[in-house]
């Protein structure tokens, strides 16, 4: 199950990690992604805080934590392949995984239904 | 007087009043279209008490033939010597063609190519740069370009402590020039950047064993090591052992070059220099292709690896690039790409604040390198040499001059030991006739009576001969030359650099094709809103070109450059009158830098007070992308140092936001910076109540100048409260745009900052012109004094324009953009909505009904790309675009400045107009815009996602013609030019 943040990432939980992406709505209002600047795995992270970019040629949007911890995994696929992003956010273009250090973290994120909600308006 | 190279008469704007173009009957009728009685009423809305009194005194303009006359008196007041000066500036024989593309208008006036298919011109003569000096330096990616290599330094060390995350200690070698040095103190101050001086070993080169135990001692928090390859000592450094002792102590080399050497049989490239070559590399260009220029225009050269190995270092840089690419249908073309590091889309983010840069003096050196190529760089390397080595053997012969560093190598710069009193003898020489060099002394512990001399292919056998004769009769002869020390082979290039040899005449004919793909403010309206695109007289790059100040050495003694000094004052002393405040530096290079060096000053004010801890700088949300970027290379956290205001809905700031802010910040607040009128083209009318309440909480008010052409003459910027103001000289002050830079700024500041301005002021003191320094000048911005060429420009202007010009050049700025308002407001909606009532200035913003936008989308355009379209249907009526998406997403921003007709003014808005009905009737046509440049729409993104930043050039590449010529559509009647579109339109679909 998939929980947002209001700034369209999204998190869902995978055994005791967290898989880390942008929303679909996301990667619709930058356009085709032209770079992913994949962290190094080993970064620790702060919830709310930047912690790496996705660009478009016009745009440079930075993803925040939606937990904290320390990242175990980068998808290494979208160094070549940016649009997989475009493509399919919510699954293979996933960014991150990351072990979290509080796990009660992801229970302060928006459900599914609030995020899209509050994309109506 | 001397006959001018063009004939003024035969050019429609050259010989106007005012350069503007617009009758009085002109006048009248757009007057009274917008129902306003006289130019004076356009600026009733600003308040009484910041009006300026009258016309600012800066005395009556001067017409040709007179201003002419001006000029040439000034530039003949700097001396004509034989000159051996040099250190880190030169002068090498420059082949014509520089000279000659500069003269190609399209290419010297039109602004940074944001509008790739209609600048293909631009960015072919910037992607000829990069691949020239790629392969001059074996380094993949050399943008285009930085302001100086000073700044270049400093943009290269940030982007090492990028790279090397954590440490932030650099350690620069003393045998960089002072200069430079100077400059990244400068920049670091009040940053968390350390910069870290290593002395010189006695030999004048850099000492490796003292930067090796400073980089242990300092371990991680050491981040890259810094040196050159010629010493400011003359002196080749051992550039292998150098860059070996970076890599094996782990951290970033930077090695600093010039490009002139690194020719066939000159010096070894950077890529080869130990065993991993280093990481980044910084030059200066300047020489490449043009004289000294009093200091500038320079040419930052900022060069970094990018290859399969290391694909991404890249976006750790600053600076533009221009990257291969394909238009919609395939055609290759050139695109500016990595947009994404930049301040207009990155803000505080941002990996620098430049904007403007030294765009064209990177096309010239491009020009500069094609026209020597292999053989003509070889031989100016080899013709350097010979006149170093020839001057060596007699200069080292005369009584008691001894090599400064007996034994070490050096290429064309070498350094003596006088038995004399340096300084005297570099006055005696100049009495004489001769620039002999620059004194050195200070540069090596406990050495004095050091005398560096430069040689290169500009100097002839009588120039050597004058030298040697008075070596000879101010010493006597000695016993015998010293032996010259030949360069170890270690330390040259090995075999070619693999440039083309192309005939002169091919090269002429390719760059005035190239000019054919851009468009020129000489010949219609170029509605690129915040970019001021006025008209460039002629007669400011006569003046600028005259060999008086071209060849002004800034390391000249002052009795040698008055003619430079005095322009220098005349303008500190125009403008103190133009803006109401106390004084001015003319250091900066751009508006961005001199943004910097206001915000930089109010640091100063605040420390010197003890008042240090103010981290907070108060911006508008309108600004331009240059502010909150200058905030943060300043030294305020992006996180928390920048406080966003908002508009209110009048357009201006918000003064409860305001108020609100410094309730709860007021001891923090270093200050706000506020542009007026705003990027939205409205006065802020309250500026002088915004500046109270920054004051009263004890900080300082920066003034965003960028916009001085929709005020200057009227507003009085010291009655408003202005403590620091930026004028851009590229807008305002009629200076070209080059396609991206070369700009230039003056900074006025209020009373409270005088003690601590940048650079020199210059005073006059019985009859002549000294510089000085400020007591608590907080340092330097450039190598040397700015892009001179440019002051000279600008005095060129002002002179022209005399008091009342400064107000008429702005009231017809801002009555051309009402009339055009007024013509186009029936159909497109304004920008900022709501603010309708606020009286627009020099520009408005443009948008689309919410119908025609819904229309648009349905034809698959998404809303997001409907502006750029529009902005790509300018191209296709022979325009440029105006300002996409900027300071308003959904918006169209038009500055049509003072120069031109009501005609062109009216063809202007036929030709808007009809835009609008086409797509009313064809939104379809977005969708293919645009059809008559040289390529389609170019396709951005794959551009960015492969990026090629350089090729080996064999050839010169292709140029495409253009399907219709910019010239050829404005003579065309708007509604044929719609026929063709919708046909191109329905070929393309
Ligand atoms: C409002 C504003 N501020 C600052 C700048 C930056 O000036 P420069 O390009 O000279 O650095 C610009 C330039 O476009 C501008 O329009």
């Amino acid at each position: 199950m998939k929980q947002y943040l209001e700034s369209h990432e999204w998190a869902e939980k995978e055994g005791d990690l967290v898989v880390v992406g942008i929303s679909d709505h996301a990667q619709s209002e930058l356009s085709d992604v032209v770079f992913v600047d994949l962290p190094a795995v080993g970064k620790v992270l702060a919830a709310g805080k930047s912690f790496m970019a996705v660009e478009s040629v016009k745009a440079a949007s930075d993803i925040y934590a939606p937990v904290s911890g320390t990242i175990t995994a980068v998808n290494a696929a979208l160094k070549d392949n940016p649009e997989i992003v475009n493509q399919s956010a919510e699954k293979d273009g996933w960014l991150v995984k990351v072990k979290p250090s509080d796990p009660a973290e992801l229970g302060k994120l928006l459900s599914e239904e609030t995020y899209r909600k509050s994309l109506a308006h | 007087m001397n006959k001018l190279p063009y004939d003024p008469a035969s050019l429609p704007r050259e010989l106007t009043r005012h350069y503007i173009s617009a009758s009085e009957g002109d006048i009248q009728a757009m007057l009274s279209s917008i129902g306003v009685a006289k130019l004076e009423d356009l600026f009733g809305h600003l308040p009484q008490a910041i009006r300026m009194a009258g016309e600012p005194p800066i005395g009556a303009e001067l017409l040709y033939p007179r201003l002419q006359e001006h000029l040439e008196t000034l530039a003949a007041a700097n001396a004509a010597k034989i000159s051996f000066l040099g250190d880190g500036l030169p002068s090498w024989r420059v082949p014509a063609l520089p000279d000659f593309v500069a003269s190609l208008r399209e290419l010297t006036t039109s602004y940074t190519p944001y509008q790739p298919e209609r600048s293909q011109g631009t960015l072919m003569t910037h992607w000829i740069y990069q691949c020239l000096m790629a392969t001059l330096t074996g380094f993949e990616a050399v943008n285009a370009s930085l302001y100086d290599r000073a700044t270049a330094l400093f943009e290269a060390i940030q982007c090492a402590r990028r790279l090397v995350k954590g440490g932030n200690t650099v350690l620069v070698s003393e045998a960089v020039y002072p200069g430079d040095l100077a400059v990244l103190r400068t920049l670091a101050e009040g940053t968390s950047l350390v910069i870290r001086a290593v002395p010189l070993a006695a030999g004048g080169v850099t000492d490796a064993a003292a930067v090796q135990s400073a980089a242990k001692a300092l371990g991680a928090e050491c981040f890259a090591v810094v040196f050159p390859q010629v010493a400011c000592t003359g002196n080749l450094e051992d550039v292998h052992a150098l860059s070996d002792l970076a890599a094996g102590l782990g951290v970033k080399a930077v090695g600093v070059f010039d490009p002139m050497l690194l020719g066939g049989g000159g010096l070894v490239p950077p890529v080869r220099w130990g065993q991993r070559g280093v990481d980044l590399v910084v030059a200066e260009g300047q020489h490449l292709c043009m004289a000294p220029n009093f200091g500038g225009p320079g040419l930052g050269v900022f060069g970094i690896r990018h290859n399969a190995e290391r694909p991404n270092e890249i976006r750790a840089t600053s600076g533009r690039f221009v990257g291969k690419a394909k238009d919609l249908a395939g055609r290759e073309c050139r695109v500016m790409v990595l947009s994404t590091r930049e301040q207009h889309i990155r803000r505080e983010k941002a990996n620098s604040n430049i904007c403007s840069n030294e765009a064209f003096i990177a096309t010239m050196a491009g020009a500069a390198l094609l026209a020597r190529g292999e053989k003509g760089l070889k031989a100016a390397i080899a013709a350097a040499r010979a006149n170093a080595a020839s001057a060596w053997r007699d200069l080292t012969a005369a009584a008691g001059v001894k090599p400064a560093f007996p034994g070490r190598p050096f290429w064309n710069e070498f350094a003596l030991e006088l038995p004399v009193d340096v300084g005297d003898f570099i006055r005696d020489a100049s009495a004489a006739g001769i620039q002999a060099g620059v004194d050195i002394s200070a540069r090596v512990a406990g050495r004095k009576n050091l005398l560096l001399l430069s040689f290169t292919d500009l100097q002839g056998e009588p120039d050597l001969k004058a030298l040697g004769a008075f070596f000879a009769k101010r010493f006597g002869p000695g016993t015998a030359a010293a032996p010259l020390v030949e360069a170890p082979a270690a330390l040259r290039r090995e075999g070619a650099v693999g440039f083309p040899d192309i005939a002169e005449a091919e090269l002429r004919a390719y760059y005035t094709r190239l000019a054919s793909q851009n468009v020129s403010p000489d010949s219609t309206c170029y509605p690129l809103g915040s970019c001021t695109m006025k008209y460039n007289p002629y007669l400011n790059d006569y003046a600028a070109g005259l060999e008086g100040f071209q060849r002004a050495h800034p390391q000249s003694l002052p009795e040698d450059v008055q003619g430079a000094l005095e322009v220098i004052y005349r303008t500190q002393e125009n403008f103190k009158s133009i803006t109401g405040l106390a004084a001015l530096t003319t250091q900066p290079v751009a508006g961005a830098q001199g943004e910097l060096v206001g915000i930089k000053l109010f640091q100063a004010y605040h420390r010197d007070r003890g008042d240090a801890k103010r981290n907070l700088l108060l911006i508008p949300h309108s600004a331009h992308g240059t502010n909150p970027a200058t905030a943060a290379v300043a030294g305020f956290s992006p996180e928390t140092g920048i406080a966003v205001i908002e508009a209110d809905a009048s357009g201006q700031v918000d003064l409860a936001q305001l108020r609100g802010v410094v309730a709860e910040h007021g001891p923090r607040i270093a200050g706000i910076m506020c542009t007026n009128p705003n990027t939205s083209g409205i006065f802020e009318t309250r500026f002088k109540e915004l500046a109270d309440i920054v004051h009263a909480a004890g900080g300082l008010v920066y003034m965003d100048g960028a916009n001085m052409n929709a005020i200057c003459g009227w507003a009085d910027l010291g009655k408003m409260g202005v403590d620091a103001v930026h004028n851009n000289t590229h807008k305002t002050w009629s200076i070209p745009h080059g396609g991206g830079g070369p700009g230039d700024a003056f900074v006025a500041v209020s009373e409270k900052l005088v003690p601590f301005l940048p650079g020199m002021q210059v005073v006059r003191e019985g009859g002549k012109f000294l510089p000085v320094r400020s007591p608590k000048s907080i340092g330097d911005f450039h190598r040397h004094q700015g892009n001179f060429a440019h002051k000279v420009r600008a005095h060129a202007y002002v002179a022209a324009l005399g008091g009342a010009g400064v107000r008429r050049i702005s009231a017809l700025a801002v009555l051309s953009a009402r009339y055009l308002q007024k013509r186009l407001e029936p159909k497109f909606p304004v920008l900022p909505s709501g603010s309708e009532a606020s009286p627009r200035m020099h520009e408005f913003i443009l948008t689309l009904a919410p119908e025609l936008f819904a229309k648009i989308e349905a034809t698959g355009v998404t809303k997001a790309q409907v502006m750029g379209r529009m902005g790509k249907l300018f191209l296709d009526f022979g325009f440029h675009a105006p300002t996409v998406s900027f300071p308003e997403v959904f918006g169209l921003m038009i500055e049509p400045t003072e120069s031109y007709t009501k005609a062109e003014l009216d063809r202007f808005a036929d030709c808007v107009l009809a835009m609008h009905e086409l797509v009313s009737a064809h939104p379809e046509v977005l969708k293919t815009v645009p059809h008559f440049t040289p390529v389609d729409r170019v396709d951005e993104v794959s551009a960015n996602k492969n990026l090629v930043l350089s090729e080996k050039l064999a050839a010169l590449p292709e140029v495409l013609s253009n399907r219709l010529a910019p010239t050829d559509l404005q003579k065309l009647p708007v509604e044929e030019i719609q026929k063709r579109i919708l046909a191109a339109s329905r070929t393309a679909a």
